[in-house]
């Protein structure tokens, strides 16, 4: 089975559970450069790191601007990998920063760290899963 | 062709660079919206922009904005692309400027289409632009020589009058006539004629300063317009000229055409005078010269100061 190829059945799925990522769709959206979609995850890993940290010191000066900011630009990051969770967590923290409210700012934010943990993980399994050379694995990581 | 790729995060300027790259494109990157705007002010700035709208400094819609109202040429064409998808978003980038309007995740080869839409595009304005300038050097120049034609010197001393009276600096011009040139023609033909001029145009601008201008007023009447010349420096500059221009005979195929021309030289200093009457000022000194035996510099200045 080719990298591209590599789904999960969705009966694998529960009902309403979304994978982490969507490495099929994020593949075919880079034209099938597996190197490149490689490449990207590194930078967004290093990326996640700099916007979670931006996003907790913007909330603790309570700086709406640089928090809408933080999650556009990682909501914007996350979307090219089809990490659909993580992507509506951050759109989500992104709304409530423009509307300046901040009920229910700290729930959004802990949300999206929980997502962006997982898509982190799943980035990095399927480095190594990559780097070993195994062509077998799931391109749509699992919760 | 140039393509700056504006955005200020990793992912998304990765993967256009790497895209972009493949297809050929130049890249330029620029991480803040202050970077993008400082690369499109430089010479030779690229021609397509990929937009981020969310950057620190100035935002995309900012850039736009921005860009659009410099109305710089050549065109700059500009695709936003950003996670902001809602239509009033799309409307709002549209009216700021953006020429395209991209929304993430995009897919590549879409992408790549779009930028070849724009790559068109600039072509296109290219070649407008080419065509533009061919037909402005065909109304202002002289096709034989490549000297101002008639009407543009005119209009340059037009130009000159009105700064020489605004500065209070002086401003000459220079009229000059080849010498005995329907002999030229009637002897050798007009092929070696045409042949004369060019090389007489030669000689005179290689005794010019990079500030004077000269124009072909007629078959063999040319004038030359000296900035900030005084008096004494228009004759000298005058003598130059004519020094020059019958150094040596013009060779054309097996004939040796010996060349002189001859110079009317007027000045004003500050003064408000008119075109007209500056230029007959000058005629009429060159029609001495003529009178007088040509081959000479005569001064008719003092007319009008």
């Amino acid at each position: 089975m080719s990298f591209s190829d590599r789904t999960v059945p969705v009966q694998e799925f529960p009902e309403n559970v979304r994978p982490v990522l969507d490495c099929e769709l994020a593949l075919s959206r880079v034209c099938g450069d597996k190197d490149l979609l490689l490449e990207l995850g590194i930078l967004l890993r290093a990326e996640t790191a700099k916007l979670l940290a931006a996003i907790r010191q913007a909330a603790e000066r309570k700086d709406f601007d640089a928090l809408q900011r933080a999650a556009h630009s990682l909501k914007g990051s996350v979307a090219t990998f089809a990490a659909e969770d993580a992507f509506d967590s951050a759109f989500k923290l992104e709304r409530l920063a423009r509307s300046e409210q901040w009920v229910g700012i700290d729930d959004a934010i802990s949300a999206l760290i929980a997502e962006m943990e997982r898509v982190v993980a799943a980035l990095s399994e399927l480095d190594a899963e990559c780097k070993l050379g195994r062509d077998d694995v799931s391109m749509q990581v699992q919760r | 062709m140039k393509v700056l790729i504006a955005n200020d995060a990793p992912v998304s300027r990765h993967l256009l660079e790497v895209a972009l790259k493949g297809e050929g494109y130049q890249i330029v990157v620029a991480e803040d919206g202050a970077e993008t705007l400082r690369i499109l002010e430089e010479d030779g700035y690229p021609r397509i922009v990929i937009l981020d709208w969310m950057m620190p400094q100035a935002d995309g819609v900012e850039i736009c904005r921005s860009i659009r109202k410099r109305a710089r040429e050549p065109y700059v064409y500009l695709i936003l692309l950003t996670a902001k998808g809602e239509q009033t978003e799309i409307i709002e980038g549209l009216e700021a400027g953006a020429d395209d309007y991209m929304i993430k995740p995009f897919d590549l080869r879409e992408l790549k289409a779009r930028v070849r839409s724009g790559r068109r595009i600039v072509e296109l304005e290219e070649q407008l632009l080419s065509a533009r300038e061919l037909l402005r050097m065909q109304a202002t120049h002289d096709s034989l020589t490549g000297l101002f034609n008639r009407a543009a010197i005119l209009d340059m001393l037009q130009t000159e009058l009105a700064r020489a009276f605004r500065e209070r600096r002086p401003l000459s011009i220079i009229a000059t006539d080849l010498d005995r040139f329907k002999n030229v023609n009637d002897t050798y033909g007009h092929q070696a004629g045409d042949a004369v001029l060019v090389e007489i145009t030669r000689r005179m601008q290689g005794s010019l300063r990079a500030y004077d201008a000269v124009g072909r007023c007629g078959g063999e009447e040319f004038l030359i317009v000296s900035p900030g010349c005084a008096e004494e420096d228009a004759v000298e500059l005058a003598e130059r000229l004519r020094q020059n221009v019958s150094i040596a005979p013009v060779q054309c195929a097996r004939d040796v055409i010996p060349v002189t021309v001859s110079l009317g030289v007027a000045t004003v200093a500050g003064d408000i005078v008119q075109a007209d009457e500056f230029l007959r000022a000058a005629d009429e000194a060159l029609y001495k010269a003529k009178r007088t035996g040509r081959n000479r510099v005569v001064v008719g200045s003092q007319v009008l100061q």
